[in-house]
């Protein structure tokens, strides 16, 4: 068993509050994504809980024991880095065999000369080499064995430092960006064979990256941080159809979701560009608009809004359109088709109408947290998610 | 994963092409072969050149102010070979590298882990190991004449404090070398520091967080994975550059010990000096002067096959 639960966990450098009491419970198994722009705390979070930098509070649990005073090995995790971190001087072979070596060998039977001495270290080293190429097998790169990092590609050596990881079958993984340094197509693969040996493995995933596709792909949950703090937690679904509050529905989804300040009259009804929305909410509420839910319409259609393109994107399989309506930019996204249809039936100008889709309308209050509406057919009247 | 190599259809060039071809290709050599000119007539008049006119002299019996010289072939070499003194300064020379180079590269390396270790004092350490680099060497020898002086110098005080025999280091013919080599240590280890700082600053961070997951996080199993193979390039350049430094040793010696006492510090260099500037024989000079270049040859490529083999992770 092990799941990781982090209580207040807070980190400063200096001045900096690096991280502002996180606190976190990734279960038994489970894919977590952190996710975060640059500068958050998440590849910080994930070097606390590997013990490579002690938390300036709070505690760490992996496996229900508090390992705050156990070094990385010790911890029972393996962890991945962006630059991969291979041993440039070693072998595939070595380099997976290292945290073995270190783990079942004495400091002696590890140094250069003297360790020729010791008759335990052959009979050992047997069962280390079995191990190595048990996982190479897993990985299949039992023909890059005998080669040196340099000599292999870009997802070769990726391969390498997830089995460096896996060599030693640790509970925990923890990849710090793992696929940044890959070229687009193969990290579409790569995150295929995470996944698949996510499944496989059923060990307990803590994956950082910046990279919302991965994060909504690949996570049982995913963790949005921002400025040292955890913003919300839960299903890539979620976190996108009822983000917590506006930061978080800014930073999932791209292009990034309209927000716009409603129009609020006395009796504390909504509009939008002069339509009500028959809705209710308090002064300065905001709408947040998914440019999936805004929609070409013909010129003049009631409840339409009129918009001057400012610029348009085609990107083969959809369009999308920035408009300047009234005071306020709109981003949509038109699929291929409605974009032909629309071109034969005359509605793209300088000026297009669109309209709005309210049941994918979402409502944040003036502190910015979301609100749920009866227009989304939500039962409760004012839950805030987490 | 499919690892076959692409291959691509090779393209038929139309024979009429084919000389065209040819042509631009041989006019393009002739162009990089005007541009490269330039500098090998440099390098012909500033290296080889002289190197040549060396070995020529060697062969001669010219000797510096007298007007009339002869060939007399290989007859320097012989007298060389045949001579106590030159096999003397040849032992003297690999005496004073063996004494300096292991330790100066060892110790240099140590001084770069300590300093580079420290985070506010770094700058500090650094410029104060580098000061002795800044000295020039004469004027130090004298300032090291009198540390090291067998009567009135400190360190000798010191010993005889301690109940030490005071030690001759100047005038004692098992000690010159190794009194030499301390002068030449003293400046050494800074500048090796630096370049050893170099190499340590250029080790990704990343590589000791991995060691540190594996498990290799004592200092020991840091450094046998990490640091040290990492420095590998850096560390033969330290002793190529070293070595070369401890061949070359001369201005100590002729400030301090004039060769002495009786030969004993005499090295390569300065029976160089000895025959061509005090005795004036430029022959027999420049067949030593041969000799030394082929033994600072010979020992760079050797160490530049040896650890190239092993430094360069490819």
């Amino acid at each position: 068993m092990a799941e990781v639960r982090l209580r207040d966990v807070r980190k400063t450098f200096g001045e900096v509050d690096v991280l502002k009491s996180v606190s976190l419970d990734v279960r038994n198994g489970e894919f977590l994504t952190l996710i975060g722009a640059s500068g958050c705390g998440k590849s910080t979070l994930l070097r606390v809980i590997a013990g490579l930098e002690a938390q300036t509070g709070g505690s760490v649990e992996i496996g229900g024991r508090a390992v705050d005073h156990l070094r990385p090995k010790d911890r029972g995790i393996a962890m991945v880095f962006q630059s991969y971190a291979l041993y440039p001087h070693m072998t595939v072979a070595q380099n997976m065999a290292t945290p073995l070596e270190i783990d079942r060998l004495w400091l002696a039977e590890r140094l250069p000369l003297l360790r020729r001495l010791s008759p335990r270290r052959k009979a050992l080293k047997g069962g280390i080499d079995a191990d190595v190429r048990r996982t190479a097998e897993q990985l299949k790169i039992e023909p890059l064995l005998d080669r040196r990092p340099s000599q292999l590609s870009g997802g070769q050596r990726q391969r390498v430092a997830l089995g460096r990881a896996m060599v030693r079958q640790p509970n925990v993984f923890l990849m710090d960006e793992p696929l940044s340094n890959l070229d687009a197509s193969l990290r579409v693969h790569m995150r295929r064979e995470l996944a698949a040996l996510h499944a496989e493995l059923g060990a307990t995933f803590v994956y950082v990256t910046h990279d919302q596709v991965e994060a909504m792909t690949m996570s049982d949950r995913v963790a949005l941080m921002e400025a040292g703090e955890v913003l919300q937690v839960g299903p890539p679904d979620e976190l996108y159809q009822r983000p917590a509050n506006t930061r978080v529905a800014a930073f999932l989804g791209s292009p990034r979701i309209n927000l716009l300040d409603a129009d609020v009259d006395a009796t504390g009804r909504l509009s939008l560009f002069g339509l009500p929305l028959g809705m209710t909410g308090e002064q300065g509420s905001i709408l947040g608009l998914r440019p999936e839910a805004i929609a070409l319409a013909a010129p003049g259609t009631p409840g339409s809004v009129a918009g001057r393109v400012a610029s348009s994107e085609d990107l083969g399989h959809e369009t999308v359109l920035d408009l300047q309506a009234a005071d306020w930019r709109l981003t949509l996204r038109a699929p291929a088709q409605t974009m032909a249809a629309a071109r034969a039936e005359g509605w793209l100008g300088d000026e297009v109408s669109v309209v709005f889709d309210r049941t994918k309308l979402l409502v944040f209050d003036a502190s910015s947290r979301r609100v749920e509406t009866e227009a989304r057919g939500a039962a409760a009247a004012l839950a805030v998610a987490e | 994963m499919n690892v076959g190599a692409p291959t691509t259809a090779p393209t038929a060039a139309p024979a009429s092409a084919l000389g065209g071809v040819a042509r631009q290709e041989l006019a393009q050599a002739r162009f990089g072969y005007a541009f490269a000119l330039p500098a090998m007539l440099l390098m012909l008049g500033i290296i080889i050149g002289p190197s040549l006119v060396v070995v020529a002299i060697s062969l001669t019996d010219y000797e510096l102010g007298v007007i009339d010289w002869r060939w007399i072939g290989l007859a320097n070499y012989e007298e060389m070979l045949n001579d106590r003194k030159f096999w003397r300064s040849i032992s003297n020379t690999f005496t004073y590298v063996a004494i300096l180079v292991p330790s100066a590269v060892l110790l240099g390396l140590a001084v770069a882990i300590m300093v580079h270790a420290r985070t506010r004092t770094k700058r500090l350490y650094e410029v104060i190991y580098f000061l002795p680099v800044t000295t020039t060497l004469v004027a130090m020898a004298l300032v090291w004449n009198f540390v090291l002086h067998s009567k009135i110098g400190p360190v000798n005080a010191l010993l005889v404090a301690m109940g030490f025999e005071p030690i001759a280091f100047f005038s004692d013919r098992d000690v010159v070398l190794w009194s030499l080599a301390l002068i030449a240590l003293w400046q050494l280890i800074g500048f090796n520091m630096i370049l050893f700082i170099a190499g340590l600053s250029a080790i990704p961070q990343d590589l000791y967080d991995a060691a540190a997951v594996d498990g290799a996080d004592g200092w020991l199993d840091k450094f046998v994975r990490v640091t040290w193979p990492m420095l590998g390039p850096t560390t033969m350049f330290v002793v190529v550059t070293t070595s070369i430094t401890a061949f070359k040793v001369f201005d100590t010696i002729a400030v301090l010990t004039d060769g002495g006492p009786r030969g004993a510090s005499e090295v390569l260099l300065f029976s160089i000096y000895l025959e061509g500037f005090e005795y004036f024989r430029m022959g027999y000079a420049s067949a030593l002067t041969v000799a030394f270049l082929t033994f600072i040859l010979l020992f760079s490529l050797v160490q530049a096959w040896v650890i190239d083999r092993n430094v360069h992770y490819r």
